[in-house]
């Protein structure tokens, strides 16, 4: 092939391990739009991620990045002193939504309303992946789960929570968005958002938040097709697509 | 020299400063000093009290049973610390809301009116420089001018106007044990 | 400046000791009896001197983990709390020593279980010693008796955390936090450079990677076997420092019929009580453990063929015996003394449990 010709690659940052992600599921695609914008950014030698426990939690295996491991939740946490004391640095959280919205509800609205400058890659899939596929905060009503067998029940479960809803109310933030990359389209969009939060993170502008409606195609026991038109139809109309907050 | 105290009152009475000023001005004489309170929220209301050591030696325990000293503000305070004067020691204390006088023929006994010279001088947040200044007049383990360079120390230069009213507050303290 | 004497609390000068010895950053919540470490470091804003971060979190749990995302940029940083707070750290404070990380954890200890009571106690010494969060690990645990001590043993636990790569504590009580006493503050040091902390800590997630790997903190190995090595490795650290890093004091052994062990604050009350008895002509002496982890064995074991009996005085139920009877066997008897919820023994009554079980 003439380098001419080539249209795509792996980006520069995207080692060459195997990832452990299932087929069909969208850490893989936002892994490389993180590894492109870094790179991209020319912030490849100044880039601290945090990585949760969840499914992304080997995330520091593919991105080749500085990272830090967090404990449960606790990512918005270590990236805020992560962050003070190195200043010039890209820090970010890439975190899910039991990490996020659960666990780490205190850590995520602190970071937040602290205006930290930091971004949050928020991968909100409805459910605990990892673990193998419990009840989680934004799990939508009647979904089934290991943990909600017949179907989420307001009455017993709660309801599902809109965690950037809350994060764009708060001063702190500068930008928070919902995406998804179900779609070519959706793939490009999130990618500006990605950008556009990173760019506000070095800038100092305060908190950014680029929430990611995912799938999770074993955990919502869908082949990869019926997962992404299960969340076009069930996922996307409860949690909207668009900017939440542009400051 | 080795002089243990405990103060104690009612929280507000200036107990814990009293002691503070007092250690601060140790400090200027170059002693060991220690200041223990009793902490938390009794000390708003509640009763407070606290140990001072005053030596030219290294202080051991920070907390003590006995006490040389005793600067006793309320009747609570009188009767828990009254028996934890060592013999020979010094109780200072005043007389205002105490209805049970103390009793012990082997001690010091010095009432001190603060509170109704308190009243005289018109200014409520003397009360415990006027104590200081009995203590000091009974028991000189400290110059007045040491506690003066402790207090121009510690406070900040915008209450620095005080000095002389906290200056005079001890010299009558004195004048009140003198009188005896 | 460096050597003025100065009065303050103990708490208040675990602040001035950290803004003197280049702290990076200290993350803390508010607990009575700690407050002050927090307060102090708030008004005295170094962030406009040595640029240490100062920054009161939304939670304890938050708060360590800040120390963790601290630490393992390579940074010196410290949190301070009171024993309910610290329970709250344990999660922290164990990924901390399983990353290898050096960091400074402070514990001015107040009387429990549960809420409790704001008044001294040490009944935290097993959560501090045998590692109070989850996993085999250690933290090195020093024990102020004094305000000076506090101010000193902030460096002494950075140095050694750092030269170890392990998390130190310094294991205070509620007496020593809140008295106010003389101290000797150290010289200022310079906080070190991001080039210093490169070269000195080639492991840092700094994210500055030019000419280097990738460096990646965690605690995560699910290869068991690499991190049975892991565990390994941190056994090795540990016997390191209970080879080299024993710390602890004697006060009149030398013609000691019978023994008091005791540490911190007690340790002084203690020293009080050996006064009186020497007074009415019982030979007592001291050993007080400066560190509690490492524990001070062999000094105790040496003493056990010395003395009639042993006194351990603690505020607690029973703790720091343990460790005093691992060391000491039971070729003698081994009496506990300890006052709990937040009671502090006087002199007075120290002497008399000495008497009661050995004398009278």
């Amino acid at each position: 092939m003439k380098p001419e010709n080539q249209v795509a690659a792996r980006p520069r940052l995207l080692n060459e391990r195997n990832m452990h992600y299932c087929p069909g599921c969208s850490h893989g695609v936002v892994h490389r739009l993180v590894a492109e914008v870094i790179d991209e950014m020319g912030l490849a030698d100044d880039t601290i991620g945090v990585a949760p426990v969840g499914c992304a939690v080997f995330a520091y295996n593919y991105i080749d990045v500085d990272w830090i491991e967090a404990a449960p939740g606790r990512a918005p946490a270590v990236a805020t002193a992560t962050k003070r004391l190195n200043p010039s640095r890209l820090v970010f959280t890439y975190q899910g939504d039991g990490d996020l919205s659960a666990i780490g509800t205190a850590e995520t609205i602190h970071a937040a309303n602290r205006g930290e400058n930091i971004t949050i890659i928020f991968i909100n899939n409805g459910i605990y992946g990892m673990t193998g596929g419990q009840m989680a905060p934004t799990t939508l009503e009647g979904m089934k789960t290991s943990t909600t067998p017949y179907g989420r029940r307001p009455d017993l479960n709660g309801f599902p929570m809109k965690i950037s809803n809350i994060l764009a109310m708060l001063e702190g933030t500068c930008y928070v968005t919902r995406q998804a990359v179900h779609t070519p389209a959706s793939v490009r969009k999130t990618k500006a958002a990605i950008r556009k939060a990173f760019e506000n993170s070095m800038a100092g502008k305060g908190t950014s938040v680029v929430e990611v409606v995912s799938t999770c195609s074993s955990g919502w026991k869908m082949t990869p097709v019926a997962a992404n038109k299960w969340m076009e139809e069930n996922m996307i109309p409860y949690y909207p697509l668009g900017d939440l907050k542009n400051e | 020299m080795k002089e243990e105290i405990v103060i104690a009152g009612f929280g507000g009475q200036g107990v814990l400063s009293m002691g503070k000023i007092l250690a601060y001005a140790a400090l200027m004489e170059d002693l060991e000093v220690t200041w223990m309170p009793s902490y938390g929220p009794e000390q708003r209301g509640g009763t407070a009290n606290v140990t001072v050591i005053v030596s030219d030696d290294e202080i051991s325990s920070p907390i003590l049973d006995k006490f040389d000293t005793a600067v006793i503000l309320n009747q609570q305070s009188l009767d828990k610390f009254l028996p934890a004067i060592k013999p020979g020691g010094t109780l200072i204390y005043d007389p205002y809301g105490i209805h049970h006088k103390p009793e012990r023929d082997d001690i010091t006994i010095i009432p001190v009116n603060a509170m109704e010279a308190t009243f005289e001088i018109g200014n409520a947040k003397t009360y415990n420089m006027l104590l200081l200044g009995a203590l000091l007049k009974a028991r000189p383990i400290v110059s007045v001018d040491a506690v003066m360079r402790g207090l121009k120390k510690t406070l900040p230069s915008r209450h620095h106007h005080l000095l002389e009213v906290n200056e005079k507050a001890i010299h009558r303290g004195m004048d009140l044990v003198a009188g005896k | 400046m460096g050597k003025e004497v100065k009065l303050m609390k103990g708490n208040e000068a675990i602040a001035h000791a950290a803004i003197l010895y280049g702290v990076d950053g200290y993350f803390g919540y508010p607990i009575t009896p700690q407050s002050e470490v927090l307060e102090t470091l708030e008004a005295l804003m170094p962030w406009e001197t040595t640029g240490m971060v100062v920054l009161q979190a939304e939670s304890e749990v938050a708060a360590i983990n800040m120390v963790y995302g601290g630490a393992a940029t390579g940074k010196a940083v410290m949190t301070s709390s009171s024993s309910p707070g610290v329970s709250l750290k344990q999660e922290g404070i164990s990924y901390i020593a399983a990353c290898e990380l050096p960091a400074l954890i402070v514990n001015v200890m107040r009387g429990g279980p549960g809420l409790g009571t704001i008044h001294p106690s040490q009944a935290d010494y097993f959560q501090a010693v045998k590692g109070g969060g989850h996993g085999d690990y250690h933290l090195i645990v020093l024990s102020p008796k004094s305000v000076q001590e506090m101010a000193d043993f902030v460096g002494l636990g950075f140095d050694l955390a750092f030269k170890y790569r392990t998390p130190a504590m310094i294991l205070a009580d509620g007496v020593v936090g809140q008295m106010m006493e003389k101290v000797v503050l150290p010289e200022q040091r310079k906080r070190r450079t991001d080039a210093e902390i490169a070269e000195q800590c080639p492991w840092a997630a700094t994210g500055n990677k030019r000419g280097r790997k990738p460096n990646v903190v965690t605690s995560l190995e699910m290869d068991s076997p690499k991190m049975e090595l892991n565990n390994i490795r941190f056994q090795e650290t540990y016997r390191r420092i209970a080879e080299n890093e024993v710390r602890y004091e004697e006060y009149m052994t030398e013609d000691a019929d019978y023994l008091m062990v005791a540490f911190g604050s007690v340790a002084r009350i203690c020293q009080k009580a050996i006064e009186d008895a020497r007074a009415q002509g019982i030979k007592v002496g001291l050993l007080r453990p400066i560190t509690l982890w490492p524990f001070p064995t062999k000094p105790l074991e040496a003493l056990s063929k010395r003395v009639k009996g042993v006194l351990v005085v603690e505020l607690n139920a029973g703790q720091m015996i343990e460790d005093v009877k691992l060391a000491m066997g039971n070729q003698i008897p081994i009496k506990h003394f300890g006052r709990m919820g937040g009671i502090v023994p006087n002199p007075s009554e120290v002497l008399e449990a000495l008497k009661r079980d050995f004398i009278d």
